[in-house]
Parts: structure tokens; C-alpha cells; sequence
């Protein structure tokens, strides 16, 4: 018999992700609010529901995960993620920020379907051995929500200033 | 049962859901359970999706650990040695454990040993070049003269490689069908046919040792008798299981047990011939023992004493068995449905072939039974017929065995032909590997137990055919001496890189292979071998050719005798062979017959350029 799990879906959690259209979990599973707790034989107990990302935040999460996911890492979609390894050994230079820019351009779409990708800007800072990567997207489910996402690319992999 | 779950799927889909489909199910509940608040579980960049392909493929092995457990549960499938054990353990089947090396052991009293008869106590060893080898059973001898003399033994004269240990004392609790764990520590070998068991039992006032005997089962026995049975359980320890009083004797509460068992070195222990080489016996004892063997011993005999045990050497004039391991899943899987079906009685020849090589089959390659029409039909005929002998007096083996083991009536002996695994592969001579008497006299007293009970055992030695190469025309009478002359000829391919020596030796090692592994009673396959030799590299085609008549055949023609009566029995094959029951093919002199093959190029007309 499966086990109704009911009692977690938090009402205030639930309205608030009827305003958004995006919703994904904050993997860091910090406690995010207290549950309603009239289900638990005490009452007195606090639950309290993981973190969830809406909207803009979730499809930052996404483009996060597909900048630090090699291909053949994802078990059940093998080819996903931007193969950005292969430039680990090559050196900061413009040449490579602009590979790296045509390979995100290619790939980011087809695998993030909710934006558009406008245009991307790669600096190379060789001094810090570091990519500055800011990435100009159109949401169109969002109102055609434009914003630019700014990050930084090194050895340790993608992640927003 | 309702067919369906509440999530509209088959209550048995469990079953067929790998990873993907697993991860589509996911997603298609959370998209369609408004409940929910997720919404980005439908792309592939989402944490959440992330977590689903975890939870999916988390699912996936756990299923495949699954079925793989359900096959464990079924006799043909398993293949985890515990789950076979437990499965074979329904119909009582005990397997084999690992079996130490064991050799025959000539005894030597010296002059200074006075006449009469002995008896060498059970666990009285010899030591000799690091190896240690036991007597797991008493041995009484004859000593005729005062001089020093091989002592002819009354019981065979096995000893067993290792040494016996003693277990700690265990107190029973006194209940039904008490099991002790025999638990010496993970590294020792305990041989399987070694473990004896002793219990001080109070009477009032008066405590006394009795030895409990090894049965099969204990539901073949009867409420007194002290009886236990031993088996090996799916831990690879030994569960040794007294009775109930119903069938076997109960074990009283306080009652002390002690367990004796041969450590074995394993294939260490292994030897060649003459490794004791008229080496002291030594008599076991500890103060536990001593106590032991005066309340347990047979006070009509005169045991050898500790000091006596130095006028008595060991010499082993043939080399050991082979350490074995313990059956594996596959031998289990083969023996356990042949015990079942013979249920502790041995009715028709594949019970007893099958009863001999389980529980012999450190001692014995091959075994095959028969019975007396068998042995008048086959074997006597053979001997009348092929060797043309009109009596046993020109076939000593047949002789003896009849003198020694065959029942007075005659007609309702059970014959067993056994290749003994002593000297099986090391004999460059006339092959003449037979049982001892001494293995012999172990097979009868173990067979003794479960045989017809109208039925003696008797025994043919097997048959060694050895092979060679021969041609002869078709107008010319059998003789062996056309071997001296024949060859084996390889037409090699002269476009292929080979060398002629590499393709000799390819040849003669499938030969070589063929018959080391031959069984009793195998069909010689010619066809086979051809075919075999023909698909070398290298190898174009292959005929037998005679040096003195320029005789050639097609193939490999063999000759196929008893090397004992100089091809009295000659058979010349061109094609296939049924041999006997009783009789096996062997190689006698392997380097012969590999300088017998000759390998030549096929001749071709060549293009010669000249520059």
C-alpha cells in the first residue's frame, strides 16, 4: 500500500507556488517554514519543509547544473551537460573564451528549453585564472522576462557572483 | 485483491519498471497531481530532476537485487553458495567439505617389536619433511617373526595429511536434536570425513566416554544409539546434530562433548612418493584423550603403546591424493537430485558410481558399476574372447579380486571399476594404477552400509588401452608390430608462417589432451581428432603412412591395445570406438608417439624468378 505523504504539502507553500510557473527544490535542504503539524499525534512538534526555488531562481539553478554537469554524469540522460572540462588544460585566453561561448550558445538551449539565450559575453582574466560569463536571457513564459546572469568560470566550475 | 493499485497501475508493475520508466512515472504524477507544487521536474536541468533520476535508478538496482534474490531461491537458478545450501538442506542433503590429501602407508615393525598382534590406536601419526599424516580409524597388524617385517594390516592402512586437533569441551543443554557448531577459526581446514565425536555421559555417581557414530541421518537410527550427524552449513562450519531419543540418542544436560577433527594443510600437505620413508609413528594423546581412549577403547585388543609406537615405520610408496575443496553450487546442483533419488540406499548402477565418486572423490577419477551379467556378458568375454585366456591364472587382477572380495555364490556380486587418482597422470610405463586393497577394503566398508543387502561388492580393475598409430592394408591380419613402423603425417601449408616443430607439438597436445581426460568406457571419436587437427593453423590434411609397405590412410588410423597382453585384444580404428565399460585409453609413452608425427609441405608448382 503506498504511504499518503498528504499531510506534507504545506498550504502556504502551495499558494505560493501557484504565483510562480517554476518551481524546483533548493538542494542545500535548508529548512525553509514551519508545516502544519494537525496531522502529528504532537502538536507541539515543528516540521519544517525544504527550500524551494521559483521562477528566475530555478532556471538559474538549471543553467548552473548544466554548466558543471559533464556528459555521461546525468545516470538516465547521458548526453546531458556542457563539456566544459576539455578546456580545463587550455590556456585563458580569448581564443577559448570564445570556444567556450559558441559551445554554451549550441548547447544551453537544448537543454534549458524555457529561455532565450540572446547573447553571451566570456571575459578572459588570466591573472585569476577565471571566466567572467554574463549570459543575457528572454524567459517568455515569465512575460518575456529579460535579465542577464552574471557568473564566474574556473577550475572549480560555474557559479554566480 | 484488486487488480489495480490506487495509482492505476498493475499491483505486480513493480516488477517491470527499469530506471526510465521509473523516472516517467515520477514525473508523470507530479505533473498531474495538482497537489503538488513542483512544476520544473520536466527539465533535465532542475534539481528536482536530478533527484528523480537518483530515486529512479536507486529503484532500478534495488529490483535487480531483487530478482536476483528470487532466483536464489530456486535450485536451478542459484548461485550463491549459502542459498544452496540451505535449498539442498530440504532433502537432507549434506555436502561435501574439503577433503584432505591422503596416501597409503606401508608399516614396518622393527625386531625389536615382539610377535603377536597390535593395534595402532585411531589419530596415531607420522611426521616427516613438515608433513604430518593421521590414521582416522584403529589399524590391527600381525607380527610374525622377531625380525623387522612388513606388517600385513588386518583394516586398510589410510593415513590422512594433518594433524587431529582437539575442540574445546562443550556442555550440552540436554534438549532435542542438539546442534554443537564446530567452529575452529577461519583458516582451518577440517577435513570433511575426519570428525569424531565423543560424550561423557553420567551414569549416578559413574561418568564414562562413548564414542558417537557418523550416520547419514539420524532418522535412520534407532532411540539408544549414539549416533550424530554432521553437516556442512551454508557458513562453511560443520553443525554436528545429536538425536532425540526417538531417533538417536538425546543428549542429558551436562553431558560434556568433545569433537576431534583432522586440521589439513591443504595442498601443502600434498606428497610424492617415499615422502615418509620408514618414518616413526607416533601415538596421540593429550590428557583429555587419554581419558577418553580408556573408557572407549576395546579392551580385547592390544594397543600399541606410546613407547611401542617407535618400533613402527611408515613408508608411503605411492604419492598422495589431491587436497579438495568443498562441492561447488554446480557440483551440488548435479549430485544433490542423483542423492535424493537414491535416498540413502544404493539400488542401480548410477546410485553406487554416484555414492563412490561423492564420497570418494579425492581417492578415485572414475567409477563405473556393474553387475554380474554385465561381468559375464563383457568382461569375461573379453577376457576369453579378445585376450583368449581360458581361466583367470594368466589375469592375476581378475584372480585376486575374486579370491579377495567376490561373494561364494558369485552370481549377485556388484562390480565397481574404479581409476584411482594415484599415479593417474605420472606413469610413463605399462599403466598399472589400480586400487589398493587398502582402498579397496575403505570402499566395501563405507559401501557396506547402504549396498543391496543381497549383494557383495567385488571389483574389476580397469582395462588400460594404450594407443598408438598404425596402417595396414585391408588383406593383411592384425599385428601390433606395424606400429613400430607408422607415422603420423601433417601436410602443412607452406603460405602460412608456422614453424614445423609448432605444428608437431599442436598435434600431439591435442592428442595428448584428448586421452589424459578419457574416461571409462569413452567412444574414441577418430573423426573428432581429424577434424581437430585438420582445423590447425597451418595444417592442409593428414593421413597415416607405413615406412615398410608405403601403406598411407586417410586420417589418423589408431591401434588400440592392452599393452599387458601385447595387442592380443588389438583393435585397428579408422572411425569411432565404444571401449568397454572397464576399459579407459591411455597414452604410454607420449615422447614415442610424438616423434611418430611428421609434419612435410604440400608440394606445389612454384614460379621460380631468377634475378
Amino acid at each position: 500500500m503506498a504511504i499518503n505523504l498528504d499531510f506534507l504539502s504545506d498550504q502556504s507553500t502551495k499558494d505560493r507556488a501557484q504565483k510562480y510557473v517554476y518551481a524546483d527544490l533548493h538542494l542545500d535542504f535548508k529548512l525553509q517554514s514551519s508545516l502544519s503539524n494537525n496531522y502529528l499525534s504532537d502538536p507541539g512538534t515543528q516540521l519544517k519543509d525544504v527550500n524551494i526555488d521559483y521562477d528566475v531562481r530555478a532556471i538559474e539553478t538549471s543553467i548552473r547544473n548544466i554548466f558543471n554537469t559533464k556528459p555521461g554524469e546525468k545516470i538516465l540522460n547521458p548526453a546531458f551537460g556542457l563539456d566544459l572540462s576539455q578546456y580545463l588544460f587550455e590556456p585563458i585566453s580569448e581564443e577559448t573564451a570564445r570556444e567556450i561561448g559558441n559551445a554554451v550558445l549550441e548547447q544551453l538551449p537544448l537543454y534549458e528549453p524555457r529561455v532565450i539565450l540572446n547573447s553571451i559575453d566570456i571575459v578572459a582574466k588570466e591573472n585569476n585564472n577565471e571566466y567572467i560569463v554574463t549570459m543575457s536571457i528572454t524567459v517568455p513564459e515569465l512575460n518575456n522576462l529579460y535579465t542577464d546572469i552574471k557568473g564566474v568560470l574556473d577550475t572549480q566550475g560555474f557559479r554566480y557572483n | 485483491m484488486a487488480d489495480i493499485t490506487e495509482f492505476n497501475l498493475p499491483v505486480n508493475s513493480y516488477a517491470s519498471f527499469d530506471a526510465q520508466s521509473m523516472r516517467d512515472l515520477i514525473i508523470d504524477r507530479l505533473n498531474n497531481n495538482s497537489s503538488i507544487s513542483f512544476t520544473d521536474q520536466n527539465f533535465e536541468g532542475s534539481n528536482l530532476n536530478a533527484v528523480i533520476d537518483i530515486v529512479s535508478y536507486s529503484f532500478h538496482t534495488l529490483l535487480f537485487y531483487l530478482n536476483q534474490t528470487s532466483s536464489e531461491s530456486s535450485f536451478s537458478d542459484v548461485q550463491l553458495y549459502e542459498n544452496m545450501n540451505r535449498i539442498v538442506k530440504l532433502i537432507d542433503y549434506k555436502p561435501i567439505g574439503k577433503q584432505t590429501a591422503i596416501a597409503p602407508m606401508v608399516l614396518k615393525g622393527s625386531s625389536n617389536l615382539s610377535t603377536g598382534y597390535y593395534t595402532i590406536p585411531k589419530f596415531s601419526f607420522t611426521t616427516a619433511n613438515g608433513k604430518t599424516y593421521s590414521s582416522n580409524r584403529n589399524i590391527t597388524f600381525r607380527k610374525t617373526t622377531s625380525a623387522t617385517e612388513t606388517l600385513s594390516a588386518i583394516d586398510n592402512t589410510l593415513f590422512y595429511e594433518g594433524k587431529y586437533r582437539e575442540y574445546p569441551n562443550v556442555a550440552a543443554v540436554g534438549e532435542d536434536f542438539e546442534v554443537v557448531n564446530l567452529l575452529p577459526g577461519n583458516n582451518i581446514k577440517v577435513d570433511h570425513f575426519s570428525v569424531t565425536v565423543f560424550v561423557q555421559e553420567t551414569d549416578g555417581d559413574e561418568t564414562k566416554w562413548y564414542e558417537y557414530n557418523r550416520v547419514p541421518s539420524l532418522y535412520l537410527s534407532n532411540s539408544n544409539d549414539r549416533v550424530f550427524e554432521c553437516r556442512l552449513n551454508q557458513n562453511k562450519n560443520y553443525e554436528i546434530k545429536f538425536g532425540n531419543n526417538i531417533n538417536g540418542k538425546r543428549l542429558t544436560a551436562g553431558n560434556t562433548i568433545a569433537v576431534y577433527y583432522i586440521s589439513s594443510t591443504g595442498s601443502e600437505g600434498e606428497i610424492s612418493q617415499n615422502n615418509f620413508s620408514d618414518s616413526t609413528l607416533n601415538v596421540f594423546n593429550t590428557t583429555k584423550y587419554d581419558q577418553i581412549f580408556a573408557d572407549t577403547k576395546d579392551k580385547t585388543l592390544t594397543y600399541l603403546t606410546v613407547d611401542q609406537s617407535t618400533e613402527v615405520t611408515a613408508t608411503n610408496n605411492e604419492a598422495s591424493t589431491s587436497f579438495s575443496e568443498e562441492e561447488t553450487v554446480e557440483e551440488i546442483r548435479s549430485n544433490a537430485p542423483k542423492f535424493f533419488s537414491s535416498e540413502y540406499k544404493l539400488i542401480t548402477k548410477p546410485d553406487y558410481e554416484n555414492y563412490v565418486t561423492r564420497n570418494f572423490r579425492n581417492l578415485i577419477y572414475d567409477v563405473k558399476a556393474s553387475n554380474n551379467s554385465d561381468y559375464v556378458n563383457i568382461f569375461q568375454k573379453y577376457i576369453k574372447d579378445d585376450l583368449g585366456l581360458s581361466d583367470y591364472t594368466g589375469y592375476n587382477n581378475a584372480l585376486f579380486n575374486q579370491y579377495e572380495y567376490s561373494d561364494s555364490f558369485n552370481v549377485n556380486n556388484l562390480y565397481l571399476t574404479i581409476i584411482p587418482k594415484f599415479k593417474k597422470s605420472n606413469s610413463v610405463v605399462t599403466r598399472s594404477n589400480y586400487m589398493s586393497p587398502a582402498l579397496k577394503n575403505e570402499i566395501i566398508f563405507q559401501l557396506r552400509k547402504y549396498k543391496l543387502m543381497n549383494g557383495e561388492i567385488s571389483f574389476i580393475d580397469p582395462v588400460y588401452l594404450n594407443i598408438d598409430f598404425i596402417a595396414k592394408s585391408s588383406n593383411e591380419p592384425n599385428i601390433l608390430e606395424y606400429t613400430d613402423y607408422t607415422k603420423l603425417v601433417i601436410q602443412r601449408n607452406n603460405n602460412v608462417i608456422i614453424n614445423d616443430n609448432t605444428i608437431k607439438n599442436k598435434v600431439a597436445t591435442i592428442l595428448k589432451n584428448y586421452f589424459d581426460t578419457a574416461k571409462l568406457g569413452k567412444t574414441i571419436d577418430i573423426q573428432t581428432l581429424n577434424s581437430d587437427i585438420a582445423s590447425l593453423e597451418g595444417v592442409e590434411s593428414l593421413y597415416t603412412y607405413r615406412e615398410d609397405t608405403g601403406i598411407s590412410r586417410n586420417g589418423i588410423n589408431l591401434a588400440v591395445y592392452n599393452p599387458i597382453y601385447n595387442g592380443r585384444d588389438l583393435k585397428i580404428i579408422d572411425s569411432n570406438l565404444n571401449l568397454k565399460y572397464f576399459q579407459i585409453p591411455y597414452i604410454e609413452d607420449f615422447e614415442a608417439l610424438k616423434d611418430k608425427i611428421i609434419v612435410e609441405s604440400v608440394a606445389k608448382s612454384k614460379t621460380v624468378i631468377e634475378y
